[in-house]
């Protein structure tokens, strides 16, 4: 499935329904804690990252927030 | 699969390359990569640790199991419970807003409120009951503070019925005394506080502190818009990105990873600790009932109904006694064997302290009135020694100071 993951286009395996939470794993975002993620504009719930499921061209962006020293 | 909170505490989500078993202790100050992700890091386009300061793999692991236990939607660490408590009294309030605080709270948050964010035109009303609250909430609201049991007041603050009337005001909860017991997220609470220095760690070993946001409030409310800074467009995380990148980073309360290490230690045991201080102190507050000592726990008090629905059967592991003076007081925590006189609260050991001469010393005979805090109040913190023990040296203890 072609995904639009923080403004490049990706394949991204789809073998079963594509969960927001199955994509943060994919990903490899090892502490979802320190993201926001967008969906085509919309920010997602936290809550609502298991039901969410990703359909061809979506938009999602990955917003991190743990930024760098000084 | 979803586990329990309980397993989950035994089993932190580690990540390692060598399979570790245990949390890693990741000393570094800083983190080295590519020049590309360094570049994406600071640009926030890719996650990573690049200075512990604000972030590092030993805090973050402490960072998700507090996390997991409240049900959040993400934890920041903090070098204590009072720099976790200033960093989100700070990042909430400005200048000419009120805090709304509970009566008779812990005395350094007293002391916060009072002594230091008054000086920056933040003033703090106190409400002793949800109908006071209901009548001096308005706009000029910060946050709405409470703990869920009050030190040494023993006052149980009803969390849902605070959620239930609260408006679009943030209800920020201090849960120092009874995590495991009582889940934030679930009473309505929007942000929860610990000092993780007392149960959470239990062991006596570790200061730290943790701000947890329980994702019940939107804030995309306007109202924190200013306070949020370059953050305001992150959506649900606005106050959790704010927060770590603003009040954790440049205030500097990091905790240290060798902390985050030992309190992580300390919470595989804390489902057990908590049930076991709860139940030696029911055992022992029914001891000093049974004595006609006055009491002041919450199961024998006008707080059972509350905090049995609030702590899931559970009245917390404090208590008071009040032994009518000074004198007395100091005769009794002096007898006691086992128990230590120190001011810290629900660690492995009982611990007793006379109030009113050391937690209380620094409030006015007025607020002291107005906290409980009598001349012969004696704290007791229970632990997890064998309940008869405590008993026949608390028994001994009165004995000695001629009370029984």
């Amino acid at each position: 499935m072609k995904l639009i993951i923080n403004g490049k286009e990706e394949n991204v395996a789809d073998n079963e329904q594509l969960s927001l939470s199955k994509l943060l794993t994919l990903k490899d975002v090892k502490f979802p804690q320190m993201v926001s993620v967008q969906l085509n504009g919309e920010f997602v719930k936290t809550d609502l990252y298991e039901s969410k499921i990703l359909k061809e061209n979506d938009n999602v962006e990955f917003l991190y927030f743990m930024g760098g020293g000084r | 699969m979803t586990f329990t909170k309980k397993s989950a505490l035994v089993h932190p989500m580690i990540l390692d390359q060598f399979g570790s078993a245990v949390p890693p202790l990741y000393k570094a100050t800083s983190f080295a990569h590519d020049a590309e992700s360094v570049s994406d890091i600071f640009s926030s386009k890719k996650a990573g640790f690049v200075y512990t300061r604000i972030g590092n793999p030993t805090v973050m692991l402490l960072e998700s199991q507090i996390n997991r236990l409240e049900d959040g939607i993400g934890t920041v660490a903090f070098s204590s419970g009072m720099a976790a408590i200033s960093a989100v009294s700070m990042l909430l309030c400005s200048s000419k807003k009120e805090i709304l605080a509970s009566s008779s709270i812990f005395g350094g948050t007293y002391s916060l409120f009072i002594n230091i964010l008054s000086h920056y035109g933040v003033k703090t009303v106190f409400f002793n009951s949800t109908d006071e609250l209901k009548r001096i909430i308005s706009d000029d609201t910060a946050f709405i503070f409470a703990e869920t049991i009050g030190n040494p007041s023993m006052k149980v603050t009803d969390i849902e019925e605070l959620a239930s009337i609260k408006k679009d005001v943030p209800l920020v909860v201090d849960a120092t005394v009874t995590p495991y017991i009582f889940n934030g997220k679930s009473r309505g609470a929007d942000i929860v506080v610990y000092s993780a220095t007392k149960m959470l760690s239990g062991h006596g070993r570790a200061v730290g502190g943790a701000v947890v946001d329980c994702g019940n409030y939107d804030w995309a409310n306007l109202r924190y818009k200013t306070s949020f800074a370059n953050y305001s467009d992150l959506g649900q995380m606005a106050f959790l990105a704010t927060l770590r990148q603003l009040y954790l980073a440049d205030l500097g309360g990091c905790m240290s990873p060798e902390t985050a290490e030992s309190i992580l230690t300390g919470m595989e045991t804390l489902a057990l600790r908590v049930k076991e201080s709860c139940e030696n102190a029911e055992f022992l507050a029914a001891f000093f009932e049974e004595k006609g000592l006055n009491v002041n726990y919450p199961k024998f008090s006008s707080y059972r109904q509350t905090a049995r629905r609030q702590f899931n059967g559970y009245y917390g592991s404090i208590l008071t006694i009040d032994l009518g003076s000074r004198e007395k007081a100091f005769k009794f925590v002096d007898s006691l064997k086992l128990p230590l006189d120190m001011p810290n609260l629900c660690d492995t050991r009982t611990m007793a302290i006379h109030a009113a001469s050391t937690i209380g010393s620094m409030l006015s005979e007025k607020e002291k009135a107005a906290s409980g805090i009598t001349s012969g109040l004696v704290r007791i913190s229970v632990g997890i020694e064998d309940k008869y023990d405590l008993k026949n040296d608390f028994s001994n203890a009165l004995s000695k100071a001629k009370i029984q």
